[in-house]
């Protein structure tokens, strides 16, 4: 929170908006989104999740009543801005369990991630080493691509095991004195294994504290925030990315948390107004971390959104246990679709999200998906930006289905029905 | 509204019985590209003469989409000169092979297009001097 503020956080929640944060058993009345698609079945949560009504009405409500922009207003407009995005940014920095200062908004993961990368540059030199498991998505790829071809870096792959977690041995074999970053994704969006960042994380420490390396350890979490409860601080990370439009907030905002013994040792990626303590001609002097990284004006109402995004989440896994009702029903999934000839998924059960990914031996995923598109079924097909990983373990175009908050039984007996009507259709046409 | 007509009996009889397949014995020049998102990828061998489309063949491997786009395609421009293809505008070829995509299947049905554009372009710069 900015250095200065001081404001009644039951005003902010309870009296400023109209809309509460709704808990429930059935939770898609509270997305206008089913309401006004009243067939859809949603199951491409992983691309981007649907919004409650407390998100968007209360989004909605900020432009309405309370637009203005934020810190430098001196009249009320604009007072309320700054203490709804500073409590916003409180809140969200409560969920991850970081403080508020360790926390900088950003448009969401791709962008994190690319600032976090031109940030490292400076403390990078020829040969050192970037390592990177080869289930990134790619926006947690190129930029270390482009970093270490810019530096002269190495950068090195850690491979999977037949299960498609991470090859510990491998990993340690890849390590070396030239260490320098160590990228990593909490949750692969291709197979929705859940990596034991913690772990991983205090071997590699482990193994380098002979050399004294610095190391720097950025995680992409824009997979795991929805349905994990992330503790950022006890990962003991560098950097953590993540998106709201993933967690049931809006789209447009997201973050990444910089750990608080480092956050101002970095050049910030982006230059603008009120990110800056003095300006002269020639030179500027910084404000301190998280101001530095966040010059121009910021967005609020996305940030009151995904504030409101985590209450939601919040309340509803406490009190209507959605970690656990997305886990059933990933289990169900998983076993049903398996007893489908010609259906291959990729990795086995254990240790993922409720989120897998699966192709059929003679029909292509397009056609499949396509054909579950006309009966209403949202799912993604494709190499979900991931080939280096489809590369190396020739996999084929697959469709991902990923579960979410709402979803139901009956909408999984659905999905398999239709993915069985699908496989006829396709098999049918082909005796003909 | 997504619909399933897009399906019809001639795409899929393109699909599984693709026409014009293999590679031919008699080629100057061949191209591969692909839609690495969707795993789609199409060879082309063309026997081009006199600036004429003398005789195409294909290796294909995608969704029904594709290859029965290519499959039709490959039938409709034999003998037609590599102008004309070059330029095929979208909704042309669209016209031409009778299918008309989803705004998410328009890159498979375009594949062949471009593979065969490509092809083209490449032997019009080898052959610039002759």
């Amino acid at each position: 929170m900015q250095k200065g503020y001081n404001y009644d956080k039951f005003m902010i929640k309870d009296k400023l908006f109209s809309e509460k944060v709704r808990i429930s058993n059935n939770l898609k009345k509270d997305f206008p989104i089913f309401k006004n698609n009243k067939k859809l079945i949603y199951l491409d949560n992983a691309a981007t999740t649907q919004k409650p009504n407390s998100v968007l009405k209360n989004y909605i409500e900020y432009y309405e009543k309370y637009n203005s922009n934020i810190h430098r207003g001196i009249y009320d407009l604009s007072e309320m801005s700054s203490l709804i995005y500073e409590y916003s940014k409180e809140n969200i920095s409560n969920f991850f369990n970081i403080n508020s200062e360790e926390l900088v908004f950003t448009k969401g993961t791709t962008d994190s991630l690319n600032q976090i990368s031109r940030m490292l540059e400076s403390k990078c030199e020829l040969n050192d080493e970037i390592l990177i498991t080869i289930d990134q998505h790619h926006s947690n790829l190129i930029p270390w691509q482009k970093l270490s071809q810019r530096k002269g870096m190495n950068l090195k792959f850690v491979y999977l095991d037949e299960n498609f977690e991470i090859d510990n041995e491998d990993l340690l074999k890849k390590i070396s004195q030239n260490t320098k970053i160590i990228v990593l994704s909490h949750v692969s969006n291709v197979t929705g294994k859940i990596h034991p960042i913690k772990e991983i994380v205090e071997t590699i420490k482990d193994s380098l504290k002979i050399y004294n390396n610095s190391l720097y350890f950025v995680i992409d979490g824009a997979q795991a925030v929805a349905h994990l409860d992330v503790d950022i601080n006890d990962l003991n990370v560098d950097f953590y990315a993540f998106s709201s439009h993933k967690m049931y907030g809006p789209m447009g905002i997201g973050g990444f948390y910089i750990n608080k013994n480092i956050k101002n040792d970095f050049e910030p990626v982006i230059y603008g107004g009120d990110a800056i303590e003095d300006v002269t001609e020639l030179s500027v002097k910084y404000l301190e971390a998280p101001q530095k990284y966040e010059p121009g004006t910021q967005n609020v109402a996305g940030a009151y959104g995904l504030s409101l995004a985590v209450d939601f989440l919040r309340k509803n896994r406490k009190k209507n246990s959605i970690e656990k009702k997305e886990k059933e029903l990933f289990n169900y999934l998983y076993d049903s679709l398996l007893e489908i000839e010609d259906i291959k998924i990729i990795g086995d059960k254990k240790n993922k999200i409720s989120l897998l990914t699966f192709s059929h031996k003679k029909i292509h995923s397009h056609d499949l998906s396509y054909y579950l598109s006309t009966n209403n079924i949202a799912v993604r097909s494709g190499m979900h930006c991931a080939y280096p990983l489809y590369k190396k373990y020739n996999l084929e175009s697959s469709i991902r289905v990923s579960i979410g908050c709402y979803n139901t039984k009956k909408e999984i007996d659905y999905f398999i029905k239709k993915i069985k009507d699908s496989i006829s259709f396709f098999n049918n046409l082909d005796d003909k | 509204m997504i619909k399933m007509d897009m399906y019809r009996q001639i795409i899929m009889d393109n699909y599984k019985y693709p026409k014009n397949t293999g590679k031919l014995e008699k080629f100057n020049i061949e191209n591969k590209s692909s839609n690495i998102s969707c795993g789609d990828e199409i060879e082309i061998f063309l026997d081009i003469q006199d600036n004429l489309i003398k005789d195409i063949s294909y290796l294909a491997k995608g969704c029904a989409m594709s290859v029965a786009s290519m499959s039709l395609f490959s039938d409709k421009i034999k003998g037609k000169s590599i102008e004309y293809v070059l330029n095929l505008s979208e909704e042309e070829y669209f016209e031409l092979i009778n299918i008309f995509p989803t705004i998410s299947r328009v890159k498979c049905v375009l594949l062949g297009l471009k593979t065969l554009k490509e092809a083209i372009i490449q032997f019009k710069s080898q052959n610039k001097f002759n």
